[in-house]
């Protein structure tokens, strides 16, 4: 398996390194990459060949979602509107891996601009399933999650709005782990919903998206909704994981063993951990929340109103796309973005410029803020009891590509992520098993606001137990 | 319901020139979602005092200058005199 | 002035909108430098430019900028106020929009005194972004335009928004009311007030109703108003259209107009009235800005005293010239030099002071500028010797001119020999030895052409090296001529 220690403890030049992974890309047929970091790679190795460096990471490989900004490489969130820009800045969590020794490799695919579950909207087409071709990968960080699992690297970012990260990481049978909002600055990650992104890990190990974490986590002057806590330096020893569950009190929402909501083979593989946990020690604790149907909605109200926003700098005008035959600034601004977005992306526009037009705002927008606090109020109530959260990460295993689920399914298809990304708190997607057609199944456990620590230890000591 | 007629004001709030068959397609799939959305309109708010965002402090940077230097690189429609734009029409559409 | 006429039966009711950019460093929320460039695009950073990725932070300078000008507006300061996105389309919004404050401004409730005692009130004032510029190619303004270049060095840069109550009546008083508005933001430091820049823009709403009437007109909003004659003349012009077109049995169309310096009028932008929703929503990149009482009143006490209460005191307690207080208002560093002056003098009345500082000293501090080489308390000490007859005024001024760095004034006198002679015979000794030399032009003054003393008098000047006093020598010249003085 490929981890960020095997990297470190290998033989292999990093140039060698680098070369090699990138010719494996050349030849990948899940189309999870779209394009490589060639120059800046081979820089980097040769550096860390030539030096004997002492950053913690020096010379690991690791892959870059679509939309996170390099200074001078291209990005362009799948979408045909971001053709041919360059962005003249890198964004904060990648000059963090930077510092710490990483070599970014490659662009990984993704749905246009976030939006999707299933890395069907990419502009460069969809992603296959590496552990089932024939499927989807989730999304929309669909790309990170594929060269994770087809092991091409040890390690990608993703970002998550309402489970970008977790959903496609248990569809791929990989870890993914969504920080709590504000500990992961935003700067330079391209803005789908600004109160919901938050970059994160996907990785093969607990232990490795928690080195993640802790490299990419911490304040950043440049984003203001990034707070100031000190980042846990954690160091993860699997016998001691599985000791400390011992005690721990995880809350499982009754909701979501439903199998009115949730695949029956799910149902029995969160319910196999569950046994595992209780042998350990834990305590079970079922949780009556609510609010899953008007978190969706909610959801579905907010981060189209916030897309439709952030996406109004995409004119034209100054960098990206620009249908250039328009005889007129407002024809050409229309024109460039009918093109350059796809229906998804024009989708969400319009349904959030619906839900904050004038007339409209209170009933739909005033609502979902006023349904949100509401959510929050709720977790804080259940984290008076419980350590952690456990549920399985979505409702089905990884669904066929092509499977043309209409968006209203797609959107409900959330359900168990969703109502993390409104609260702002932890969530971690670690595999635990697989289903009878050996598709990759994710539970997904969910921490107090700033609990990581807690958390990761949750997550590792489980790992441990199903290992 | 999210009427095709609907879907032209939309498009034209946010500068997207939607075909009419199109708009057809849209006004379907968005009265499905907003549908779904009563499922919110029907809760009657608990007493909630929690409001997001949670943390609220505020940040400031202090007003030091720091201009983006030097040359912009590929994909920025930039000439030395501005960005140029087509002409604005002052029509009524 | 009231109007006549027909107009007569109208009351003109004007509410003034005036946005002041801050004079920060930095943008409102993007680093990128505030001040003006010759080149396009060069006060630029990601967030100015609307980069994917970008987001703005807000700038602490431009907080404490605003709060002093509410405070000296008389407003309340919010405790919570939030900055919200209003949404449109145009190539110099670079985000598509623009980060402001709609239903929680920082600022509530102020008001101004005009000079005839009259309040205006002042509804609100927000915190805003400007935008970028066009310029347009092929005409002279967007209509027949082939296209525009867009510009967004302005972009960003920190705005505040002042917004008037409909309490203006007239345009003479819509004109006072910027013009004190414009004076007091110039003079508190947060603004330079520069109109053809356009730091300071206003834009004016006009309605007209019935004497008599409560309930408002109409009302259009008329941009363009690049001077204060203009604000003046565009209202006068719009309140005749207005009643003009009413009495003729029209309705006010609520619009956009756009006003011509050139002709004095005012022309629809638009022939119809363009809905704008701009879908405002709280930014969720910014948090909302709290302003505790603490801050506020740290603020407070760091607000120099505003024009009026200035002028009020100048007046009556210092019984400065007018001219003098009008022309300290205006100048923000000889208002500076006054008070640091004030501290220094001993025995020169400060009318005395203020004459010199509005005169010489105000041409040479232009002369002089970036760095002028004397000290408030050279002023004050060069000013006290004068006073007290040790030295000229003449000699005051040279003495500024030449001083150099590291040097105070007392120095350089003393250099010079030590101000004016006023020892009887030195001067009388000075007087012999040019008018020894010249026995032809104090033959001329023994016959009675008395102004021939005065070229004796240029004589004894320059041999003293300007040390002489041209009083005393003028006496001693003539007295030896035997000549009455």
């Amino acid at each position: 398996m490929n981890t960020i220690t095997s990297y470190l403890n290998s033989n292999q030049g990093c140039r060698d390194t680098v070369d090699s992974i990138l010719n494996t890309i050349r030849s990948d047929e899940h189309n999870a990459v779209v394009g490589t970091y060639d120059h800046l790679a081979a820089q980097l190795a040769d550096y860390y060949d030539a030096t004997q460096s002492d950053r913690p990471f020096a010379g690991v490989p690791i892959a870059i979602k679509d939309n996170l900004c390099i200074q001078n490489e291209l990005v362009t969130c799948g979408s045909q509107i971001l053709s041919g820009y360059h962005s003249p800045y890198t964004a904060t969590a990648v000059q963090k891996l930077l510092d710490a020794g990483f070599i970014p490799i490659c662009r990984t695919n993704m749905d246009e601009f976030a939006m999707g579950s299933s890395n069907e909207t990419s502009v460069y087409g969809p992603v296959k399933n590496p552990v089932n071709p024939t499927r989807v990968p989730g999304g929309s960080s669909g790309g990170s999650a594929a060269v994770v699992a087809a092991n091409l690297v040890p390690a990608a970012l993703g970002s998550d709005t309402g489970g970008s990260i977790r959903q496609p990481a248990a569809f791929c049978g990989i870890v993914g782990l969504k920080p709590t909002y504000g500990r992961v600055s935003r700067y330079g990650l391209v803005a789908f919903a600004s109160s919901l992104d938050q970059i994160g890990p996907m990785t093969h190990t607990v232990s490795d998206a928690a080195a993640l974490f802790s490299v990419i986590a911490g304040h950043d002057p440049s984003d203001a909704t990034t707070i100031e806590k000190p980042v846990p330096k954690l160091t993860l020893n699997t016998e001691q994981s599985i000791q400390s569950l011992a005690g721990k009190r995880i809350g499982v929402p009754t909701a979501l063993l439903s199998d009115s909501v949730i695949h029956p083979e799910i149902i029995q593989a969160i319910r196999n951990v569950l046994d595992q946990l209780a042998n350990a020690g834990a305590d079970i604790i079922e949780l009556d929340m609510q609010f899953f149907d008007e978190a969706v909605a909610t959801y579905y109200i907010l981060a189209p109103a916030e897309a439709a926003s952030n996406l109004s700098r995409f004119d034209g005008v100054r960098y990206g796309y620009r249908n250039s035959q328009a005889q007129t600034m407002q024809t050409m601004m229309q024109t460039t973005r009918e093109t350059g977005f796809g229906h998804e992306v024009k989708r969400r526009i319009m349904l959030g410029n619906y839900v904050l037009s004038s007339g409209y705002y209170d009933a739909y927008y005033g609502k979902a803020q006023i349904m949100r606090g509401e959510l929050c109020q709720q977790y804080t109530k259940v984290f008076e009891s419980v350590d952690a959260i456990v549920s399985p990460t979505t409702p089905t295993t990884a669904f066929e590509l092509g499977a043309h689920l209409d968006p209203l399914q797609m959107y409900l298809a959330d359900i168990a992520t969703i109502p993390v990304n409104l609260a702002g708190v932890p969530a971690i997607s670690i595999p635990c098993g697989t289903d009878s057609q050996q598709l990759p199944i994710g539970l997904q456990i969910t921490g107090n606001w700033f609990d990581e620590a807690g958390l990761l230890t949750i997550a590792h000591g489980i790992e441990g137990l199903l290992s | 319901m999210i009427t095709p007629e609907a879907i032209r004001k939309l498009a034209e709030l946010s500068a997207l020139s939607v075909s009419s068959a199109d708009e057809a397609v849209y006004a379907q799939q968005l009265t499905q979602v907003l549908d779904y959305m009563d499922v919110l309109r029907q809760h009657t708010p608990l007493d909630a005092r929690i409001s997001w965002p949670i943390h609220k402090e505020t940040h400031t940077r202090s007003d030091h200058a720091v201009n983006l230097n030097g040359e912009l690189p590929q994909g920025f429609h930039r000439t030395r005199d501005g960005f140029p734009v087509p002409k604005i029409s002052t029509a009524q559409s | 002035m009231t109007p006549s006429g027909i107009y007569k039966n109208y009351e003109l009711v004007v509410g003034l909108e005036i946005h002041v950019q801050l004079d920060t460093n930095s943008k409102l929320f993007c680093c990128a430098a505030a001040g003006g460039s010759n080149q396009p695009n060069d006060h630029v950073g990601a967030v100015s430019l609307g980069l994917p990725g970008a987001l703005p932070v807000l700038n602490e300078q431009a907080v404490q900028y605003a709060i002093m000008a509410g405070l000296a507006l008389g407003c309340a300061i919010q405790e919570t106020s939030v900055f919200a996105r209003k949404h449109y389309f145009y190539p110099d919004l670079p985000k598509g929009y623009q980060i402001s404050q709609y239903d929680q401004p920082l600022c509530l409730n102020g008001h101004i005194q005009l000079s005839d005692g009259k309040k205006i009130g002042i509804t609100r004032i927000h915190m805003e972004e400007d935008a970028g510029k066009l310029v347009h190619q092929g005409a002279s303004g967007l209509a027949g335009s082939s296209g525009s270049l867009v510009d967004l060095n302005r972009a960003g840069i920190p705005l505040i928004e002042i917004v008037s109550e409909p309490d203006i009546r007239t345009p003479q008083e819509a004109r006072q009311y910027m013009e004190k508005v414009h004076e007091i933001v110039r003079f508190i430091g947060v603004c330079d007030g520069d109109l053809e820049k356009g730091s300071f823009r206003c834009d004016a709403n006009v309605s007209v109703r019935p004497v008599g009437t409560t309930q408002f007109g109409t009302r259009t909003e008329t941009k363009n108003l690049n001077s204060f004659r203009s604000v003046e003349q565009a209202i006068q012009h719009e309140f005749h259209r207005q009643v003009d077109a009413l009495l003729a049995g029209e309705t006010i169309v609520q619009q956009t107009r756009h006003y011509d310096d050139a002709t004095g009028t005012t022309t629809a932008l638009r022939t119809k009235e363009e809905a704008h929703d701009y879908r405002y929503f709280p930014d969720p990149d910014l948090k909302p800005l709290v302003v505790t009482t603490a801050t506020v009143d740290a603020i407070q006490q760091t607000l120099p005293e505003l024009p009026d209460a200035v002028r009020s005191r100048y007046k009556t307690e210092y019984a400065l010239p007018d001219n003098a207080i009008e022309v300290l208002i205006q100048d923000r560093n000889l208002y500076q030099l006054f008070n640091d002056c004030q501290a220094c003098i001993q025995t020169t009345p400060l009318p005395e002071l203020a004459k010199w500082l509005v005169g010489p000293i105000q041409s040479l501090l232009k002369t002089q500028s970036p760095n002028t080489h004397f000290s408030p308390s050279d002023i004050a000490w060069l000013l006290d010797e004068c006073a007290s007859g040790k030295l000229s005024k003449t000699m005051v001024k040279d003495v500024l001119e030449q001083l150099k760095p590291g040097m105070t004034a007392q120095e350089l006198v003393n250099q010079q020999g030590g101000g004016q002679i006023s020892d009887q015979s030195e001067l009388v000794g000075l007087v012999q030895s040019v008018m020894a030399e010249n026995p032809d032009v104090v033959k001329k003054i023994q016959d009675g052409k008395v102004a021939s003393a005065n070229f004796l008098m240029g004589q004894v000047m320059k041999l003293s090296q300007g040390r002489a006093k041209p009083d005393t020598v003028r006496a001693l010249i003539l007295e030896a001529c035997g000549v009455a003085v």
